[in-house]
């Protein structure tokens, strides 16, 4: 079986620098969309896992999280395809927990609900943190310039990590 | 078979501009079929018709909606479809509900990476009732209108004011709206004598309606009864009306219902060239002139009338009135001006710029006075008689006639020369230098007419070139892409014994002012090169034979058709393929070598029987190869050389050429280097 864990912001859906705190706020990039739903075609499984320090902040509440999430997954059944399984942490820097990206705590809990083997995944993010989170499991990183994408390639410069223009070019290469 | 009906669409306007009447007509068309196309709608025969006030178009057996389709979309994997109680899963659910279907209406597709839910969804065709509008303004924004005007206080923008739209689909109107004027089945007849608004009962009785109307929309339609009416009027008066299809296609864009009227000219007016009566007529007045069975002017005209006059004869009259004072002018310019010959007009040339840094018409004269003399004496022709010409070939510029009738520049300066009494080469000469006038248009006939032709635009190119002024994408002012393949014409097709690059370096030494010879003469020449690239594509020779002979030092173009026509016929020998082939080979073997490889020849040291084939081959043809191409007798020295193909083909399949002896290794390339010379005299075979 082959699996895909995608970051949430900046490459399914549009990013904002102010968090993306509600439901309205959550505006799906459309080709993404389409990927996610080839990638479920072609046999592949795809799962989020994204931070959500909003929540501990205070910004905004757990079912609102949800409600976005459901928002997400009602958008991709439309187009066929399918979100096997969503993994968030809730919680801010200062906490110290062990599954904010970059540490691998929500790859490894996606990885144990759902028997992955990380060597073999694809983690596709728009930030650095979301590569070296694969890295410390030994997954594929791939870099997309969507959302804090073109900064991330800025100020690194010398990335070792394939990069794409959006997520629908990422799983057009993936496919091909 | 679904359901088809007539489409009607036109467009009224304010008067069109005659010039692109036609080119407006046959884009609405094309990018309305193009959107019918796209939109996967079919249709039958088609039909554009347009007037000064309307453009038209009548697409018949338009299908009226788009066929249904069926669009295959796939699901999630059936893995996923149900939950553990086997319920839908919320995935194959969200699917559904994309489709707009209920979950039991899914169906699975298997493919070799597993199994999905599908849905077969119908997708229903638009009406085209609900397309066509959309269809057709997109046609209408793209027709080729270099400025869009506006009118009165509306948005809309358009070639010319736009005052109502017909847009039927069969009998019933399709509401919309173009250009800010709402469609509905109301026409209009002719300005004058049918004015009032017509109901438009359905698409196929258009042309009917408005001819009752008197318009008359189909082009052809029109053009054919203009030239039936003029022929009819010209004989009536006994003559043959000379028609001119441009002129004919400009007054087909000017009347809506045509109406022939005949007038007539003071007969004393036909001392006057007949050129400039005829550009009288045809350019200012835009009537027909009327000939005689000899082709001699008459003292008629036939005008075409918007309208069917009650007083024809006043009609006739009221057009006189128009002519009669340009005549008289003309009369008098043709008067004043033989007051002074063209011989003394040569020193006022010197106040005409012909470009500021290349300074007056005079000097221009003097230089292509000195090129034409030098250049008839190298053809054997007679340099008086060019020299002659050149110098009175730009006087007619000076004289008032040509300053009314810009387009007569050449015949009216054969005519006053036919009068000052210079013998008939010059004056013709005068006249021939302006050709050829378009591309496949008439040669110089003259022998000075050739010399004046050739130093006329030569002079022009090396001059504008030596300045800098080189043309750049469809910017060419001085015409210099005619004028250099006007040049290449006169001469190949006059198979004039010139060399390119002679007649260059001659011509950069007539100028005077501080330029980069070397640089403007390869400038000029390689762009004489591309010319004679397309003036060759045209006449169906491949850009290969071209190249292949391109690449050849050859700069005289008669030459150059020679070989090319020899390699042309060579392509066709069945040794022509491995011989190319065999050349490109020896080509590259030849680029490691030393470039005197040919003189490292031993031919003692051949000793396989294949190179010695080959050298005996080459031996025994070698003497006859030279003469044959000293007398381009191109075709019969290939045939020749193709008789190598097979000791070639021999010789690369068994000798090793790149032998540890370099003598003897020198020895094999120079018998290949000795055979493509021989080829290379001719053309580079190597890249057919």
């Amino acid at each position: 079986m082959r699996d895909i864990i995608l970051d949430r912001d900046g490459v399914i859906n549009l990013d904002s620098d102010a968090y993306v705190k509600s439901v309205d706020e959550w505006v799906a990039i459309d080709s993404s969309i389409q990927a996610i739903s080839q990638l479920h075609q072609a046999g592949y499984r795809v799962f989020v896992a994204t931070n959500q320090s909003g929540i501990g902040r205070g910004f905004f509440s757990l079912q609102t999280l949800e409600a976005m999430h459901h928002k997400m997954c009602h958008l991709v059944n439309e187009a066929g395809g399918l979100i096997s399984d969503i993994a968030y942490c809730p919680h801010t820097p200062e906490d110290n927990c062990t599954c904010r990206k970059p540490k691998a705590g929500l790859l490894k809990m996606l990885a144990e609900d759902h028997q992955i083997d990380l060597t073999q995944a694809i983690v596709i993010g728009d930030s650095l943190r979301d590569l070296q989170a694969a890295d410390q499991v030994g997954a594929t990183g791939l870099l997309v310039l969507t959302g804090k994408g073109q900064k991330t390639r800025q100020q690194n410069p010398t990335l070792p990590y394939p990069i794409f223009e959006t997520l629908y070019d990422a799983t057009k290469s993936i496919l091909s | 078979m679904s359901k088809t009906a007539d489409l009607l669409f036109e467009l009224g306007c304010e008067e069109l501009p005659p010039m692109t009447l036609n080119t407006l007509r046959d884009h609405l068309l094309k990018g309305v079929t193009a959107g019918l196309d796209e939109a996967n709608l079919s249709y039958g025969q088609c039909h554009s018709y347009a007037t000064p006030r309307r453009l038209t178009l009548h697409i018949e057996a338009l299908q009226t909606a788009q066929a249904d389709v069926v669009v295959e979309k796939r699901g999630p994997a059936v893995a996923a479809a149900y939950d553990k109680e086997g319920n839908p899963s919320k995935a194959a659910l969200g699917f559904a509900r994309g489709c707009g279907a209920e979950f039991d209406q899914l169906g699975t597709l298997k493919t070799d990476k597993g199994e999905w839910l599908s849905y077969n969804k119908l997708e229903q065709g638009q009406a085209t009732s609900s397309l066509i509008s959309g269809i057709i303004e997109t046609s209408l924004s793209r027709l080729p209108i270099a400025k869009r005007m506006r009118w009165g206080s509306s948005n809309a923008a358009f070639v010319r004011p736009v005052h109502s739209a017909v847009l039927m689909l069969g009998e019933t109107v399709i509401n919309s709206t173009f250009l800010e004027v709402t469609s509905s089945n109301q026409s209009f007849g002719h300005r004058f004598h049918a004015p009032d608004n017509i109901t438009i009962n359905s698409p196929s009785s258009y042309c009917q309606q408005l001819e009752e109307a008197y318009v008359i929309a189909d082009v052809e339609q029109r053009k054919a009864m203009i030239k039936d009416q003029a022929i009819a009027a010209a004989t009536a008066v006994g003559g043959v009306a000379h028609i001119d299809p441009s002129l004919l296609d400009e007054i087909t864009a000017l009347v809506e219902y045509p109406v022939a009227v005949t007038g007539n000219f003071d007969a004393h007016f036909l001392s006057l060239p007949k050129e400039v009566l005829i550009t009288t007529m045809q350019i200012n007045q835009k009537y027909f002139p009327v000939l005689n069975d000899k082709g001699a002017l008459l003292p008629h005209f036939i005008t075409i009338s918007n309208i069917q006059s009650s007083n024809p004869a006043s009609v006739s009259r009221g057009n006189e009135r128009v002519i009669s004072p340009r005549l008289a002018d003309a009369e008098f310019f043709w008067q004043q001006d033989l007051k002074i010959s063209l011989a003394d007009r040569v020193s006022s040339l010197d106040n005409v710029v012909f470009q500021h840094k290349l300074g007056s018409v005079g000097e221009k004269t003097r230089r292509v006075e000195k090129l034409s003399s030098t250049l008839a004496q190298q053809l054997g022709f007679d340099s008086a008689l060019a020299s002659r010409a050149a110098l009175l070939s730009k006087t007619d510029l000076v004289t008032d006639m040509v300053g009314e009738f810009a387009s007569l520049q050449g015949v009216i300066g054969r005519y006053y020369a036919t009068d000052n009494g210079e013998k008939l080469e010059v004056a013709n000469a005068l006249e021939q230098q302006y050709l050829p006038k378009q591309s496949g248009g008439a040669l110089p006939t003259s022998e000075t007419g050739q010399v004046l032709a050739l130093c006329d635009k030569l002079d022009t190119l090396i001059g504008i070139f030596s300045v800098g002024l080189l043309p750049t994408g469809d910017k060419d002012p001085f015409a210099l892409r005619r004028a250099a393949l006007g040049i290449l014409r006169i001469i190949i097709e006059n198979k004039l014994p010139l060399d390119l690059k002679q007649l260059i370096s001659l011509s950069c030494t007539q100028f005077s002012h501080d330029f980069d010879t070397d640089k403007t003469s390869e400038l000029v020449f390689n762009f004489m090169i591309d010319r004679l690239k397309g003036y060759c594509l045209a006449q169906g020779y491949s850009a290969e034979q071209f190249a292949a002979v391109a690449s050849v030092n050859c700069p005289q173009p008669v030459d150059f058709m020679n070989r090319l026509f020899a390699v042309k016929e060579f392509s066709a020998l069945d040794e022509a393929t491995s011989l190319a082939a065999a050349n490109k080979r020896i080509q590259n073997l030849l680029k490691k070598a030393p470039d005197d490889v040919a003189s490292l020849f031993q031919a003692n040291l051949l000793q396989d029987s294949q190179e010695l084939a080959l050298h005996h081959q080459l031996q025994s043809i070698e003497s006859q190869v030279s003469p044959l191409i000293e007398q381009h007798q191109y075709i019969d020295a290939l045939k020749l050389l193709s008789s190598l193909k097979s000791p070639i083909d021999e010789f690369f399949e068994h000798v090793f050429i790149m032998a540890d002896d370099e003598n003897l290794k020198h020895t094999r390339l120079g018998l290949l280097s000795k055979i493509h010379a021989n080829f290379i005299k001719i053309a580079n075979i190597s890249i057919l």
